[in-house]
């Protein structure tokens, strides 16, 4: 027993991981389901029916085992060492950012004081992932892919950094924790209707260029399956696709995560007096809410072409995130 | 000022039109969808669509226009006259029956669904039956027989058939001859074509072999109206 005492902190850890990881796996079983049925939905379909009897819900797990039996395939002409590099370090790309997620108020990886810099810096690790996905494969589509993946990277940060910015100055903090405690009693308190209607703005903006981040219609640009065959995953096949899939989802839990943390509350009840449901199942609940209207989205819109996104990041959200900056700055120094 | 309009209308459109569009699909999230669980739940098809042929083989009067009609030529038919031994019955309008249909074989795998058959049968008994599930291991599977006659009937009444054919055929020379004698007609042609036909096509219906040649032995285009369906015969029979 004393002999653990020192490597309490690591075990801690290590236990969290796996957590993490077991929890985002079954997320993305779990969300590869849900954007099917939505996807079927949407379009007068049922989505998968068959396997494990009620509405398909074992067809994830099929699919998943389907994914690690099968031939992994490295193209003669790749460069190997980076093809097999780039999967990983998507997916570390992706699961770095659950460090910061505060599930509950002492349910979180590590409450950093630069929580959300850090979550800004991390997710930009995946776009290093895919250039070097897209580069290894040495396949055209692949490197339009890894191309636009990395335009669009420049593109959509800014204003992402931005409209993160605003909550950011409302708490006057970066901790994750602290931001959402200031959110607490009912959902007139969350940052989203804090500052109307600059906030609502920002979250809206927030949302949209998130999309962009994790490359889901309508900025589904780099894997633009009808342009570019799978965009950068291209080669991959087997296990390694399973980590690309693995880690968009991932990337989607991430992003809308970041937006209920810090724009509706995080782990807090709408009304107060519902607090007595436990905090994870709030922060959960609109996260995957979120994540519903991404799919939502998806079906509903039509992929931009590139010069669209161009326009529509840098000429749109990137003055009115400025707009909105400046002007709730000065509604912190006023009523500061 | 005509760009900065422009800049935030196309703003408001984007804005408006995203909403609109997801306001439509979130309906259609709601709405039954249109999908049959198939092998579970069917479809009841329009009565006319072009499933699967069925002979309705009792109503059938063997009277070969199907087999004519299909463009594949994969309706093979064959018949004999029906006598008052083989107590044929009536047809469903009433009438008695004239022929036996001995064989009523459809090669389904060959055919192409164009549905002249069902639309020329003049007693409705050709019809789609309404299901399309016709599928099977092997290509003899999809061949389809209708006529109930086993062969050995089959061949009794087509022998049957032939020397009654024959005496017909003695019985019209003699006609004929005596008619030649009795007049001045150039006879021989068309008795010996009745003659010929017995020979050749033993299980050709009655029809035209027999009846015209007695009725209107001066003739030559006589032999017209039997030379088609025999044709038929003759292609079914290779
Ligand atoms: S539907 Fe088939 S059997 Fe009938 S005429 Fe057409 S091809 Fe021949
Ligand atoms: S057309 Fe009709 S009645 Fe005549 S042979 Fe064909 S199925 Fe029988």
């Amino acid at each position: 027993m004393i002999a653990l005492e020192p490597y309490l902190d690591l075990i801690i850890s290590v236990v969290y991981v796996v957590g993490i990881v077991l929890f985002l796996s079954l997320f993305a079983l779990f969300a590869t389901w849900l954007e099917r049925k939505v996807a079927g939905h949407i379009q007068d379909r049922l989505g998968p029916m068959e396997t494990g009897g009620w509405h398909g819900w074992l067809q994830p797990i099929a699919d998943a085992i389907k994914l690690l039996i099968k031939e992994d395939i490295i193209p003669a002409a790749a460069d190997k060492k980076l093809f097999k590099l780039a999967p990983y370090l998507v997916f570390i790309g992706s699961l770095a950012g659950f460090a910061v997620l505060p599930f509950a108020a002492n349910l979180i990886g590590s409450d950093l004081n630069i929580g959300v810099y850090y979550v800004i810096a991390v997710t930009s690790l995946v776009v290093i992932g895919i250039l070097m996905a897209g580069w290894a494969s040495n396949n055209k589509w692949s490197m339009y892919g890894a191309m636009r993946s990395a335009a669009q990277m420049i593109s959509y940060e800014i204003p992402v950094a931005l409209s993160l910015l605003i909550p950011v100055m409302m708490a006057g903090t970066m901790s994750m924790v602290e931001i959402v405690d200031n959110q607490a009693g009912g959902f007139w308190n969350w940052y989203v209707f804090r500052t109307m209607p600059f906030s609502l703005i920002a979250f809206v903006i927030y949302f949209w260029a998130s999309l962009a981040e994790v490359n889901r219609a309508p900025f589904d640009l780099p894997e633009a399956e009808s342009e570019l065959v799978a965009g950068y995953f291209t080669e991959y096949s087997g296990i390694r696709w399973a980590m690309f899939f693995l880690a968009e989802y991932g990337d989607m839990f991430v992003v809308s995560a970041i937006a209920a943390t810090v724009f509706l509350g995080g782990w807090y009840a709408p009304f107060p007096f519902l607090d007595i449901i436990p905090g994870p199942i709030w922060f959960i609940g609109k996260t995957a809410f979120l994540v519903f209207v991404q799919m939502w989205l998806r079906w509903t819109l039509p992929r931009l072409r590139v010069d669209q996104l161009m326009y529509v990041c840098w000429k749109i959200f990137l003055p009115f995130s400025f707009a909105n900056l400046l002007l709730v700055g000065l509604w912190v120094v006023l009523k500061g | 000022m005509n760009a900065t309009y422009k800049y935030f209308r196309d703003i408001y459109l984007g804005v408006t039109t995203v909403s609109l569009g997801m306001w439509i699909t979130f309906r259609h999230f709601f709405m039954p969808t249109i999908t049959v669980q198939y092998p579970r739940e069917k479809l009841i098809y329009p009565p006319r669509a072009r499933t699967e042929l069925r002979n309705a083989i009792e109503s059938c009067n063997g009277c070969l226009q199907c087999a004519r009609a299909c463009p594949v030529e994969i309706i093979h038919i064959e018949t004999a006259k029906a006598q008052d031994e083989d107590n044929a019955g009536n047809m469903p309008d009433g009438k008695p029956r004239k022929l036996l249909v001995l064989t009523f074989d459809v090669e389904m795998s060959k055919c192409v669904h164009c549905g002249l058959c069902v639309e020329v049968c003049p007693t409705e008994s050709m019809h789609w039956n309404n299901e399309h599930e016709h599928v099977t291991f092997t290509r003899e599977e999809l061949m389809r027989h209708w006529a109930t006659y086993p062969p050995e009937e089959v061949r009794r009444l087509q022998e049957r058939d032939e020397i009654l054919k024959a005496e017909k055929a003695k019985q019209a020379a003699e006609a004929a001859a005596k008619k030649a004698a009795a007049g001045d007609q150039p006879a021989p042609k068309p008795v010996s074509k009745p003659a010929a036909d017995g020979a050749e096509k033993p299980a050709q219906p009655s029809a035209a072999a027999a009846t015209p040649a007695i009725e209107k032995p001066a003739k030559p285009e006589s032999g017209d109206g039997t030379d088609s369906p025999q044709k038929e015969n003759g292609k079914e029979k290779a």
